[in-house]
């Protein structure tokens, strides 16, 4: 369990160490994904990991492979492995904030069970759909119910499995080798392939550590971004006031205390004069 | 690692086994009509074809209310927790007749299917319809092909209904500050919460050019209301289900309330699939569901109700019958209209941390127009709203952008189009066409086989012209907002816009309507209507608060067709 601590007052470093430490924690056991199913073999976990630094690179914080983008797709392909399917998380909360105490308008020290590391069983519609979004028309009965008219569906599996063998038949020595630009070159002509590895490496960059990846929070601190933030919220009726308390490093009205952690840099700002300029009117 | 157990498929009094209505549905417009049925004595039956996402909801101690609801942006956005997955439950869509069957099939309009309905992933933003909105058939007069109508309730017809929604389910706002609204006969429940630091800032920019922003009415508790707690501004706010029930969508309110009289039993995952009829098409028998099991079943009841949606209301009809239950206008499945949204885009220098908070805390209704004035043409309301979460922010540097790599890092890092942007949108009147409508594909199929929903839609002048006019004017009051770069973003080639009308249009007249004034279809003498496939035309308001009222309406007068207002159950 995280260390509990009233949150409203601490500082946004201080904050930001609170909920990566939280959510370190919170992640479900060491080495689940790796000592439950599999579907992806060594080759591929390793394929898929240099893809990963690839769409977020590692520098002075983690890349896509350290943030457990592999576990996070590994999880996922075998979904239908556990019961009920790995497919949502449970709610409302996780353990990560505070509950905020009766009267005052600060956090108290009561923090609720985690249940974003249960998950839901499916309905009809939905085993239906995630079946066929993982197995394909090939892989579930019948396939899919538009098969005939729109053409049978690759299921992601396939098309990781398939991307990286393909991959490994363009490279023989390895894509390890590859400068990034090379690498975009090969992945050009594999582009379900890409699409469905820069879909799942962002999710597992940026999604709940529940879910196997954005190990430790180390994803949320890149982007400066809090993650989930109930039952806490930023803003606590107080009902002494009548009126509310908003967490002073987290306001909701006002501008963020402090200096911005990381502004836009001449990049961005050439970037977005473009975009803008290119817009109507 | 603990499993989690199925929510309840049936809630409510499962004893119940004989009904006075059933009703297709449990959003907005079904709920609302449930609430007054049952607190009439009437025995309710709601079939809703998506998930319960709650726990006890059908408990009177709150405490006891539960959901699966989560700020989880993966499960929800992504990963379909409510929305159709476009694989099973595609629907397709076509300019114009002359296109072929089809030119797109994927997600056309879609949305949120599970108890409480669509609501569920609003914002719900709740201002009125101006009292303009129920005539514009009588103020606009002709226009080429489009085929305006008037309402057939006045602004002061509804006027007590949208008061005791507004109190029934809690709604926030600023008595007054409005000066386009139209007149109320009673305050607003709650005052406003906490403003967004960014909503300021574009209030600022839009006074500075003479507009009245005002803060936006919204059901979403700015204080403790009726057991709930005020909200939190958690930053989950649109396109989410709330954790602690601070927004007031049907499922805490309205059905909640129904559920517990003890007069209605919903059963979700139950897909509506045929209406019956008696052999001359004129009374209903019966409604065959696929249950969760897979399998048909028939439900009966002495009235019934189509509350599902524009879309799939009109799609059960055709379901039901080749030539359209109820349709000898020949008016099922047409005059659909949406909300044609207008974006503009703008990022500051500075982050302004827009994705925390309630999405939308601000707007103007100075666009809504005024009919027939070409200096001031009929736009809609301008709602001053909020980016994506984080998955969907690194999604549009890849996808829009194509940044991947070290700028897609140096972009998550610096956020531009998180922490620094917002998006006003205006909801603009969409000009009703009979050519614009539902109807059911050819050959694309649902997972059970059955024919989806083809949509053929194409803009009319109307909506462009007002695109044209106002476009460039909410780009000016970013620009007075203090951004750096401000643009409106292109429009939607097949509109996603959740704002969905008509199919169903109430009318006095049976020749040119599909249903009439109570909402009961002209042609059957047991099935109505309710919620927004009513809507004769779409105004240029968030339509929440509307199609709540009008499923209010038609509740009261399935109860007391001489005085509905007398059948309001106590607010």
């Amino acid at each position: 369990m995280p260390t509990k601590l009233p949150v409203i007052g601490v500082s946004r470093r201080e904050f930001l160490e609170l909920t990566a430490l939280g959510a370190g924690v919170a992640v479900l056991p060491a080495g689940c994904a790796s000592s439950g199913p599999t579907f992806l073999t060594g080759t591929e976990r390793s394929t898929l990991a240099v893809l990963a630094d690839h769409v977020l690179p590692q520098d002075k914080q983690p890349g896509g492979a350290a943030l457990g983008v592999v576990d996070y797709i590994e999880r996922l392909m075998t979904a239908f492995e556990f019961t009920p399917p790995r497919i949502f998380a449970d709610g409302p909360f996780s353990n990560r904030n505070p509950y905020p105490a009766a009267s005052g308008g600060v956090a108290s020290t009561q923090y609720p069970a985690d249940a974003f590391v249960n998950f839901l069983p499916l309905d009809r519609v939905q085993e239906a759909a995630w079946r066929l979004k993982l197995y394909g028309s090939v892989g579930v009965p019948g396939g899919g119910p538009n098969d005939a008219v729109l053409g049978p569906q690759k299921g992601m599996r396939d098309i990781l499995r398939d991307g990286v063998a393909a991959l490994h038949a363009a490279v023989p020595q390895g894509i390890g080798k590859l400068s990034s630009n090379d690498l975009e070159l090969q992945l050009l002509h594999l582009a379900d392939f890409r699409a469905l590895m820069v879909q799942l490496t962002i999710e597992g960059c940026f999604c709940a550590p529940e879910y196997g990846g954005n190990k430790g929070g180390e994803g949320w601190q890149i982007a400066h971004f809090q993650g989930d933030t109930q039952p806490l919220g930023n803003t606590i009726y107080d009902p002494v006031l009548s009126d509310y308390r908003e967490n002073p490093n987290f306001p909701v009205s006002t501008i963020d205390p402090g200096p911005d952690p990381e502004p836009l840099d001449d990049q961005t700002i050439a970037l977005f004069t473009s975009i803008a300029s290119s817009q109507a009117p | 690692m603990a499993t989690t157990t199925t929510n309840p498929k049936i809630i409510g009094n499962q004893s119940l086994t004989q009904f006075d209505v059933l009703i297709v549905g449990s959003g907005a417009g079904a709920s609302a009509t449930a609430n007054v049925l049952t607190a009439a004595g009437k025995k309710v039956l709601m079939l809703e074809a998506g998930v319960n996402g709650y726990r006890n909801l059908d408990n009177s101690d709150w405490s006891k209310v539960s959901t699966n609801f989560s700020n989880d942006e993966l499960k929800l956005l992504f990963r379909n927790y409510i929305m159709p997955h476009q694989e099973i439950e595609p629907r397709t869509y076509r300019q114009n007749e002359s296109a072929g069957d089809r030119t797109y099939t994927g997600e056309v309009n879609s949305m949120p299917k599970t108890v409480g309905g669509a609501a569920v992933h609003a914002d719900v933003k709740t201002p009125r319809f101006a009292p303009n909105d129920f005539k514009l058939g009588t103020l606009l007069g002709p226009i080429a092909d489009a085929n305006f109508a008037d309402w057939p309730w006045t602004y002061d017809d509804l006027e007590p209904f949208y008061s005791y929604v507004e109190k029934a389910i809690g709604v926030q706002g600023l008595d007054g500050s409005d000066p386009f609204a139209g007149p109320r006969s009673s305050t607003y429940p709650m005052p406003p919460g906490v403003p967004m630091y960014a909503g300021q800032l574009i209030s600022d920019g839009a006074k500075k050019l003479g507009y009245h922003p005002f803060p936006y009415p919204t059901a979403v508790t700015s204080r403790p209301y009726k057991g709930r707690p005020a909200c939190n501004d958690c930053g989950f706010c649109g396109q989410y289900g709330c954790p602690i029930h601070a927004k007031c969508t049907p499922a805490v309110t309205l059905l909640r309330d129904a559920l517990l009289t003890g007069n209605l039993q919903l059963q979700s995952e139950t897909r509506a699939v045929k209406i019956l009829t008696n052999a001359s098409g004129t009374s209903v028998t019966g409604i065959q569901v696929i249950g969760p099991d897979g399998k048909l079943q028939t439900f009966t009841a002495d009235r019934y109700v189509l509350g599902m949606s524009p879309i799939e209301d009109a799609r059960l009809c055709f379901l039901s019958s080749t030539a359209g239950i109820g349709n000898s206008s020949g008016m099922v499945g047409r005059n659909l209209t949406f909300h044609f949204q207008t974006l503009a885009a703008g990022i500051w220098n500075q982050r302004v941390h827009g994705h925390r908070g309630r999405t939308v805390t601000h707007g103007i209704s100075d666009f809504r127009g005024t009919p027939g004035d070409p200096n001031h043409p009929m736009g809609g309301v301008v709602e001053f709203g909020a980016p994506d979460n984080v998955i969907g922010e690194a999604l549009d540097y890849f996808n829009q952008i194509g940044l991947i790599g070290d700028r897609l890092k140096a972009s998550m890092r610096q956020s531009p189009l998180r922490d620094h942007l917002m998006v006003i949108t205006m909801h603009a009147e969409d000009a009703p066409q009979v050519t614009n409508r539902v109807d059911l594909d050819p050959a694309v199929r649902d997972l059970d086989g059955l024919p989806v929903p083809r949509i053929t839609y194409s803009n009319h002048k109307f909506e462009l012209d007002a695109r044209a006019f106002y476009g460039p004017k909410m780009v000016e009051i970013l620009q007075m907002a203090g951004t750096q770069w401000a643009f409106v973003a292109p429009a939607d080639p097949i509109s996603i816009s959740r704002h969905v009308f008509g199919t169903l249009r109430a009318g006095t007249d049976s020749t040119t309507s599909v249903c009439d004034a109570t909402g009961k279809f002209h042609d059957l003498d047991n099935l109505y209507g309710t919620g927004s496939s009513l809507f004769p035309t779409s105004s240029g308001y968030n339509p929440y608060l509307t199609i709540t009222t009008v499923g209010t309406h038609v509740g009261a007068t399935m109860v007391s067709p001489d005085s509905p207002l007398s059948a309001l159950p106590a607010a």
